[in-house]
């Protein structure tokens, strides 16, 4: 005897589908309920999901992407200190190689330090930063003005909106910075406030100031010097890291590349602290809505078993039979997982417009850990498809129950 | 009858000797500090910092009264000359040349750390709080330290006593030559910072020492301070400690 075949024939498949289509009509209500399980479920995994890598990635760009880099080439002794002392030589032509690589998105010098702004009797520490013209340039720059202009003479200042404040500073006022320069000598200036910008993070504006490159040399007697090259890859996911690659290509003489990851161990760590949290609550998600379509798919099982039963009776294989069923349930969790796409998609895009914008305690620690407190959502698809397989392979393995009834139902009801 | 009488003995002995133990390092502290704390004096000082990748010097002029009340003027490099800082009490100023401005600092800033990148900290240029007065006194014996004998006594600040350190260990000379060695601890970190005096000299009648080296870093980087000239200035007081005063002491 042959082992039996599913569909027996091509024919059987196309008639398996049409009976499937024609059984979901039967009982709408059902067909409803239980598509609507699966979306709703789907839906939920999807907005969590997403906001969840949404935050790590507003983490990551405005901690790592704007102010510190994804990848620092350093003076090897410059981490952790993070000492002007330990600055790098310029290097015109390395720094023009490393910027046509393929993989490199943007490559700007840095020097930076630690000094007080003071401005009659009310001072502040900052931290500034000597940017190249090339980097004020930047979009990046360019939008985050809050006020004044970009466009200004030598001696002038950007501070972070907050520090302003702090100082009672405008745009046009001249303020007096002294701190530690180069090798122990005294860093001493005055300086134009130019204007004052938004960092996307209250504690950066609390404390940066903005300088050109040029300026924060002669401020603090580093001449011809660079903290740091602020290195932006293309590749830019959080568990990527192409810092030991593009060290390799472009080296540089006493330095090494750094990638935030290394740099930043603690942010990673967090993140991953969170994320298992997440998870958690996720499966915890999807136990309670599998065993909810465990219990439809039971119902469905047993309030069809008379018709199983006549199926059988007038000659319909069991094999054709639980395809049947199978197709089904195929249908209704593909369908459920459409809608739940679409729902979580347009929920998603909402809160990407408009996001969740944390207040009170919560905010409060969260801008003190150094970023806005707001909750943007990841756009990454791969959420979405991920989550509408895990459903829809919860679902199929819960239809293992209407399958299994249709090979223990018999013909003669007994 | 006799053994109660010898007991009775050793007590007294035990109690009077640790008396007089804490009494002597009190008095030897009391001793060493006779001309340094309260002086007015101005003075001109060389000070030589190394470091793994350079090395640094600087040359100023101070003029103090007591602890809590200096102007210090940097003379030399260059790029630095005319760089000023002044304390009064609780006011720190600074005058930044390329400024022309005097700017008040947050007290912390200065106190904290090495002063102009050496390892000495401004408080060890306007002298710190009084070893004899301010702290509690444990005797430990004595020690040879840079080939001089020396009581070597351990100071835990009274309370109240703005000190950054959590106790700080002296070796003084058993002799007239005051401190030879300051090590000041922290209960968490060990040797924040140790003082040697090198050499000693008799300046303008007061016999101190003329070089001294501050270590941080558990002896890993090191700065040589040279007392060049020192003069007693007893005409000093508190007013001439001004921010005008800052302002207009040119180096």
């Amino acid at each position: 005897m042959n082992r039996p075949k599913l569909f027996a024939r091509q024919s059987e498949l196309g008639l398996a589908v049409r009976l499937a289509f024609r059984n979901l009509g039967r009982n709408r209500r059902r067909s409803l309920i239980t598509g609507a399980a699966i979306s709703f479920a789907l839906f939920f995994a999807i907005i969590l999901r997403s906001l969840q890598l949404g935050v790590y990635g507003h983490m990551v760009s405005t901690v790592v992407g704007s102010m510190s880099g994804y990848v620092q080439v350093s003076d090897t002794a410059y981490w952790p200190s993070q000492n002007l002392d330990y600055s790098l030589y310029e290097d015109q032509q390395w720094l023009e190689k490393l910027r046509q690589d393929p993989e490199v998105a943007s490559a700007y010098p840095r020097i930076q330090g630690i000094g007080l702004l003071s401005v009659v009797d009310r001072s502040g520490v900052a931290q500034w930063i000597g940017i190249s013209p090339e980097e004020a340039q930047s979009s990046l720059w360019q939008t985050r003005l809050a006020s004044g202009s970009w466009e200004s003479g030598p001696g002038s200042v950007w501070l972070g909106k907050r520090l302003a404040e702090q100082l009672q500073v405008e745009p046009g006022d001249s303020l007096v910075a002294i701190g530690q320069g180069f090798q122990g000598s005294v860093a001493g200036a005055s300086w134009i406030l130019a204007g004052t910008l938004h960092l996307g993070n209250p504690e950066l504006e609390k404390r940066s100031a903005i300088l050109k490159l040029e300026d924060a040399q002669d401020f603090s007697g580093a001449y011809g010097m660079w903290s740091y090259v602020q290195v932006t890859p293309q590749r830019r996911d959080i568990n990527q890291d192409p810092s030991a690659e593009l060290g390799a290509r472009h080296p540089l003489d006493g330095a090494h590349f750094l990638s935030w990851q290394t740099r930043m161990p603690e942010l990673i760590q967090t993140i991953e602290a969170d994320t298992t949290g997440g998870r958690v609550i996720l499966f915890i998600l999807y136990v309670v809505i599998g065993f909810g379509l465990l219990g439809t798919m039971i119902m469905l099982a047993n309030e069809r078993r008379r018709e199983f039963a006549m199926q059988l009776a007038m000659g319909m294989r069991r094999g054709l039979l639980a395809g049947t069923v199978f197709i089904e349930v195929l249908l209704l969790s593909l369908a459920g997982a459409a809608t739940g796409i679409l729902a979580g998609r347009i929920a998603v895009l909402i809160l990407e417009r408009y996001p969740l914008r944390l207040w009170g305690d919560v905010a409060a620690a969260i801008e003190q850990q150094g970023w806005e407190a707001i909750l943007p959502p990841s756009l990454d698809w791969s959420i979405s498809f991920t989550h509408a397989g895990i459903i829809v392979l919860i679902t199929l393995a819960a239809a293992a129950w209407p399958l299994r009834t249709v090979f223990k139902t018999s013909p003669v009801h007994r | 009858m006799k053994n109660t009488a010898l007991r009775l003995l050793v007590l007294v002995l035990l109690i009077s000797g640790t008396k007089l133990m804490g009494q002597n390092a009190g008095e030897i502290l009391a001793k060493a500090e006779k001309n340094a704390i309260g002086a007015s004096s101005y003075s001109e000082l060389s000070m030589t910092a190394k470091r793994a990748r350079y090395t640094r010097e600087l040359e100023l002029k101070t003029w103090n009264h007591g602890n809590k009340y200096a102007l210090i003027v940097i003379t030399g490099p260059e790029r630095d000359r005319g760089t000023r800082y002044l304390r009064a009490d609780k006011q720190m100023y600074s005058y930044v040349p390329r400024s022309g401005k005097v700017v008040k600092l947050p007290q912390s800033m200065l106190m904290a750390g090495g002063f102009m990148g050496t390892d000495a900290s401004l408080d060890n240029l306007l002298g710190q709080a009084s070893l004899a007065k301010d702290f509690s006194h444990q005797y430990l014996g004595t020690e040879t330290v840079n080939g001089l004998l020396c009581h070597k006594i351990k100071c835990i600040p009274k309370p109240g006593i703005p000190v950054a350190a959590d106790a700080v260990v002296a070796w003084v000379h058993t002799g007239d030559k005051g401190w030879v060695r300051l090590s000041f601890q922290s209960n968490r970190s060990g040797e924040i910072q140790r003082m040697d005096a090198l050499e000693f000299a008799r300046m303008d009648g007061i016999y101190m020492p003329v070089r001294l080296q501050f270590s941080t870093l558990g002896g890993k980087q090191s700065t040589l301070m040279t007392i060049k000239n020192y003069k007693r200035q007893p005409q000093l007081s508190p007013a001439w400690f001004t921010p005008e005063r800052l302002e207009q002491t040119e180096p």
